[in-house]
């Protein structure tokens, strides 16, 4: 290989590996953004402010099942990714959602 | 196996909108899609079928003890006069409806269910879980004649709740549901 097309094919790679952790955030980045999404449909202020991986929307956020479909919908708006229901269904914590969303958002 | 809930259809206009993109599809089966479109009134129709799904969801909880986050499991089956079937998985629930123009409320059970008491009532829009909490002690104190300063609600780590005397258990099965201004609890 030309000393040319090791340094594109260095240069390619890169990028790409530039692109791979544009798309994955840090777990504090994510925290954040799933705090500022779940915030308009909490019941539970406190357990709001200690918002956590360990944070479960319903028992401690008291987020009703309506509203966890909201918290569903803007998250893949907000990503920009489509959740499937078998993925939904274990959607019930932080930790469990920022999985999901990693895993999405490294597929595309 | 019981589960019951309360659907306060001024509150749930104001908390949520279920005309927004992708809402219907996330929580509701091609079938029941198309019950919600020919109906006549949408908005009661998507809350009717939302109550008795949730209403299902919760004797399921009960019953195999395994909490998941998918409407779209709990599958309206048949019905007719507000008598329905809903299935979740291999499962099947009774499911009894009521409709008021204020608000939606079903109970599910299996048919071992007996002796059921329903109550509902309207509740102050403030500190509802303790209204409703209250309500059950009051009402198990003058049935049962116990002493109602002994007794708690409690729940446990899935979320299904019963009343507790001295840690004990006193009822074979406990639904709460509230919502808005309407509170509603069934025990068995």
């Amino acid at each position: 290989m030309s000393v040319r097309a090791q340094s594109k094919l260095f240069n390619n790679l890169s990028t790409a590996l530039e692109e791979t952790v544009h798309k994955t955030m840090t777990k504090d980045e994510l925290i954040a953004k799933l705090k500022t999404i779940v915030q308009p449909y909490i019941q539970d202020e406190q357990a709001f402010e200690n918002l956590s991986e360990d944070t479960d929307f319903i028992n401690d956020l008291k987020i009703n099942s309506a509203n966890l479909v909201d918290v569903i919908l803007d998250v893949e708006d907000e990503f920009d990714i489509r959740i499937e229901n078998d993925d939904m269904e274990k959607m019930t914590s932080v930790k469990a959602a920022m999985d999901i969303i990693n895993e999405k958002l490294a597929e595309k | 196996m019981i589960g019951n809930d309360i659907v306060d259809l001024r509150q749930a206009a104001k908390d949520s909108n279920w005309k927004r993109p992708r809402f219907l599809d996330k929580i509701f089966t091609s079938k029941e899609q198309l019950i919600i479109s020919t109906s006549e009134s949408k908005e009661q129709t998507v809350w009717l079928l939302w109550s008795m799904k949730e209403a299902a969801y919760k004797a399921y909880v009960r019953e195999t003890k395994h909490r998941f986050f998918n409407p779209k499991r709990m599958q309206y089956q048949s019905g007719s006069n507000n008598q329905s079937t809903v299935c979740i998985d291999e499962k099947l629930y009774d499911v009894k409806s009521v409709i008021t123009s204020d608000y939606v409320h079903s109970l599910a059970t299996k048919a071992e269910a007996k002796h059921l008491e329903v109550h509902l009532f309207k509740i102050p829009v403030v500190s509802q879980s303790e209204t409703v909490k209250a309500k059950i002690i009051h009402q198990l104190s003058s049935s049962k004649g116990i002493d109602s300063g002994a007794m708690e609600i409690k729940k446990t780590a899935l979320g299904v709740p019963n009343a507790f005397f001295k840690d004990e258990q006193i009822l074979q099965a406990l639904s709460i549901s509230h919502h808005g201004e309407y509170g509603a609890f069934v025990m068995c």
